[in-house]
């Protein structure tokens, strides 16, 4: 930009003269010594000065921040000059082999006559697109066409060129691999495996997990973004920590932004020099976060991504006033509480403004080709998390080949089931018990009759109660307060005693109750399998409910694979009791209906001692599948509500822990346990079943393992299925992966 | 992954005592390299990798477009190891390394036909850093090295273009000053 201040201005020859000898000046003045007038001492003075740019301090915190090593140092390039600024004939430009936007295949860029490389990039000049090269010069655009497809094809990969014409010569100062959208990253490698220029193996190799997340996360739409650089509205570039859009109104600290958020209708973006464990709500409060200082393993940075919310970090280029509560830009632009800022999460672009956004299409035909491909490369399967239909149905769009995890219990929580669940949980007698699982058999078997229709066929694997009793009941502070509050209004007359005295008496047996469940340690507690063993009837309606759906289904000529899951199995006397039970009710249901369905007993594996004695669990079990959520829990002792919340960023900031065991599987851990677990239960029961369905089962490098260990699927949330579906492809391939 | 890696190791270490005693006259360390040289640049590293890692990204591409015959201004790269060796010493060239870039920088002059400070026919190069891993706006440039007031009135003559000389003059010595010297670009846009 600084020597476009003059490139573009029409300083006439005289006052450039003048120009250099007031320069010249100002060197002697600065460093009283005279400008080196000798060409060889400039060479020499240029050298030394580039080489050693390497240990500037920019150059140092740009590496620091982008992990490159410090050792590899920089060559220094001497390159014959070429002119685009000389004369008529003369010209300079850049441009890509194709569209790096949509990826679509058609050059794309920009030049100018008359002028030199700044200029182009500067923006200082309105430039032109190089489609009007074709009229100004047609035999160079020729050239130029023919030079790019050249390199598009040797390189095997789009190019991003430079180059300059000097009174109507073509010289090339520049090629390089060029950067791309997600969009076109997916286009560009299937649309080159189809023309045959490089295999389906290498397209599925260039494409990221993290192209295939922004196709999951809005993105500012490429249009209203380059407005807004042409208008100056780009205020600084920071690092790109957390990927997708984030537009909102400013705030500079957290309570403003929770306060914002709460109160308008807008939403808010967080801009702070740093964030800290204070700032938290803040940021989750915020659609997304800007920081000026920090790196990628900042506070800001890590927080960002754990939460799944854009963040771009480090825009060195912004000064925050935060007692006068506004911001200033390098070029001197204020902007205020309150005001809007767009930021882009996966380029670390922050604009001023609203800009436009959209959401990708996940049902790009591009993307579902490459997936397709993807598919052709896996030995994993890729299941679903998925608890009603509708979850199961956008699952097998994205292409889940089974229900991994289906959580009965959030079929409890419905508004309309609620209260049927508590008067389960309350009841004094048998009747009182029968009647409300009466009532909750047929809201079950409905739920499972739809998965098992939408899967057609498909495993669907649906995990028996697994919460403590006393989350489907009120809280006990809540429900005390009501209590006393009661008890006063019957004291002082306040209101009608009858109903008052009746409402009490049911708060106080509802406290009762509560206070009958509570546990010191309801994660540890009556959970899981032990609450089956504790209250078998509700285990047998849920089973009564799978089973009976399922022969409904082979009634209705449906193919049906259902598998009933265990969860929290520590001891395999445990399991042994509980699938007797089970297998007893749905052999109760199939007589009563006449109808034979085949169903599969398994288990969970979340605790370590389930993981050590797979030999035995295996003799009760038909399949495992990993709970590893759990099992970090449990492996490690510490809890992740208390761990995310609280000391887990102090320990990835101090180095004690590399990444969030809860966001990638902790390898020589929990990783071991698995590992034991896999060879024992398949040295009980050859082949067993084993898949995953804690959050890692859509984790990239935890996919990976789950392939080295030889699991048979991994199963993920519906949204992250087509990562898992790329990332068991990657594994397969030994991690070749190809970042461009 | 480690048995992969210690393969590829073990391949390269093969490669390496062949290679030198191949060129065994020049045994010592080699620090430029003319665009035109890829070919002994890959059979002295191996691979395109270890090509980029040693002429930088930049350099790397540059010769690769030489190779194919493209349109490529002539030049050379004085490679990372140089530039290594050269913080190693203190930021001194080491014995022989200017030497051997005045060499390179004299094949250059001979196949361009032009000389760097000759008013009738100048040479004027660029001098740009090309680390192995793109580093946007962190390393540094310099343009329109070998212009002086005897080669400006030479190119004035030549070129007929007074306008683009003078300003090709005062972009240089902005940059030399902000770059090499270490004056603050905005002392010099003040006198704009």
């Amino acid at each position: 930009m600084r020597s476009g201040v003059a490139s573009d201005s029409d300083l006439p020859a005289g006052e450039l003269r003048g120009l250099v000898l007031s320069f010249k000046d100002e060197v002697f003045r600065v460093t009283k010594k005279p400008f080196p007038e000798a060409a060889i001492d400039q060479l020499r003075g240029a050298v030394m000065a580039v080489f050693s740019s390497w240990n500037g301090k920019r150059a140092i915190d740009y590496r620091n921040a982008s992990g490159i090593p410090h050792d590899l140092g920089t060559a220094v390039n001497i390159v014959k000059m070429v002119y685009g600024n000389l004369g008529d004939r003369s010209g300079t430009g850049v441009a890509t082999t194709r569209n790096v936007t949509d990826g679509e295949d058609e050059p794309e860029g920009d030049f100018l006559m008359r002028a030199q490389g700044e200029d182009v990039v500067s923006g200082t000049r309105r430039t032109r697109p190089i489609a009007e090269l074709r009229e100004e010069m047609p035999r160079i655009h020729a050239q130029l066409v023919r030079h790019m497809k050249r390199l598009e094809k040797h390189c095997r990969d789009v190019q991003d060129v430079e180059f300059t014409i000097e009174n109507g010569e073509l010289w090339m100062l520049q090629t390089r691999d060029a950067k791309r959208t997600a969009r076109a990253a997916v286009r560009i490698a299937v649309d080159l495996a189809d023309a045959r220029r490089i295999t389906r193996q290498e397209a599925v190799a260039r494409v990221t997990p993290e192209h295939i997340e922004t196709f999951l996360h809005p993105q500012l739409e490429a249009k209203s973004k380059r407005a807004a650089i042409d208008k100056g509205l780009l205020l600084a570039k920071g690092l790109n920590v957390s990927p997708g859009a984030a537009i909102g109104r400013i705030a500079f600290d957290a309570d403003t932004a929770e306060r914002m958020s709460k109160a308008g209708a807008d939403p808010v973006v967080l801009v702070r020099a740093e964030t800290r464990p204070d700032d938290v709500h803040g940021m989750l409060a915020s659609a997304g976060t800007v920081t000026t200082r920090g790196g990628r393993t900042s506070h800001a940075a890590l927080v960002a991504r754990q939460f799944g919310k854009p963040a771009v970090v480090g825009c060195q280029d912004l000064v925050i006033d935060a007692e006068h509560k506004r911001m200033q830009t390098a070029s001197g632009r204020v902007l205020c509480e309150g005001d809007w800022l767009s930021l882009d999460g996966s380029t670390g672009e922050v604009f001023a403004g609203k800009l436009a956004t959209f959401v990708p299409d996940v049902q790009d035909p591009y993307l579902t080709k490459l997936l397709s491909w993807a598919d052709a490369i896996r030995r994993l399967e890729v299941w679903a998390n998925a608890d009603y239909g509708r979850d199961a149905q956008r699952a097998r769009e994205f292409g889940a080949q089974g229900i991994g995890l289906c959580r009965t219990e959030h079929m409890f929580f419905e508004t309309d089931r609620l209260p049927v669940v508590q008067s389960l949980i309350l009841a004094k007698t048998e009747g009182e018990r029968r009647e409300a699982l009466d009532k909750l058999l047929p809201m079950q078997r409905a739920d499972f009759a739809k998965l098992f229709e939408v899967m057609n066929g498909l495993p669907v694997t649906i995990r028996l109660l697994d919460p403590p009793l006393h989350e489907f009941l009120p809280d006990r502070d809540t429900l005390a307060a009501e209590v006393t509050d009661l008890r006063a209004r019957l004291r002082l007359h306040d209101g009608d005693p009858k109903q008052v005295q009746a409402t009490l008496r049911d708060k106080e047996a509802m406290l009762q109750s509560v206070d009958a469940l509570r546990e010191q340690n309801p994660m540890l507690g009556r959970r899981g399998v032990r609450l089956g063993i504790h209250m078998p009837e509700l285990v047998r309606m849920q089973v009564r409910a799978i089973v009976e759906a399922a022969c409904e289904a082979v009634r209705k000529k449906q193919r049906v694979s259902p598998k009933v899951m265990i969860p929290l199995t520590a001891i395999s006397t445990e399991l042994e009791m509980e699938r007797a039970v089970l297998e007893d009710e749905a052999r109760l249901v199939m007589e009563e209906l006449g109808i034979r369905v085949k169903v599969q007993f398994g288990t969970m594996i979340e605790v370590p001692r389930a993981a050590l004695v797979a030999d035995r669990i295996a003799r009760h079990a038909e399949f495992f599948s990993f709970g590893t959520n759990d099992l970090t829990q449990t492996t490690f002792g510490i809890s992740r509500d208390d761990a995310e919340t609280g000391f887990l960023v102090e320990y990835l900031q101090k180095g004690i822990l590399k990444t969030n065991p809860f966001a990638t599987l902790d390898v020589s851990g929990v990783g071991s346990l698995m590992r034991i677990c896999v060879e024992r239960g398949r040295a009980t029961r050859e082949g067993l079943h084993i898949g995953i369905c804690g959050e890692h089962g859509g984790d990239p490098k935890s996919i990976a393992f789950c392939h080295e260990i030889g699991l048979d699927y991994v199963s993920c949330s519906p949204f992250r299925v087509p990562v898992a579906r790329l990332a068991a492809a990657h594994a397969a391939m030994g991690g070749k992966v190809d970042q461009r | 992954m480690t048995s992969q890696a210690t393969r590829i190791l073990s391949r390269a270490s093969a490669k390496r005592p062949a290679s030198t005693t191949s060129a065994s006259p020049a045994k010592k360390q080699r620090w430029v390299y003319a665009f035109g040289d890829l070919p002994l640049v890959i059979r002295r590293v191996g691979s395109w990798d270890a090509v980029k890692g040693l002429l930088g990204g930049k350099g790397a591409n540059l010769a690769e477009m030489t190779r194919l015959s493209l349109p490529v201004p002539p030049g050379f790269v004085l490679t990372t190891e140089a530039c290594n060796a050269f913080l190693k010493n203190g930021s001194q060239f080491p014995d022989g390394m200017w030497e051997e870039a005045l060499r390179s920088l004299k094949h250059l002059e001979k196949k361009t036909g032009l000389r760097l400070g000759d008013p009738q026919r100048p040479l004027l190069v660029s001098c740009r850093s090309g680390a192995k891993f793109s580093m946007p706006g962190m390393m540094d440039t310099v343009l329109d090295i070998g212009l002086d007031d005897a080669v400006a009135d030479g190119l004035v003559r030549s070129t007929g273009d007074e306008r683009f000389v003078f300003d090709a003059y005062r972009r240089l010595v902005q940059m030399y000053g902000s770059v090499v010297l270490g004056i603050p670009s905005e002392r010099f846009e003040a006198l704009l």
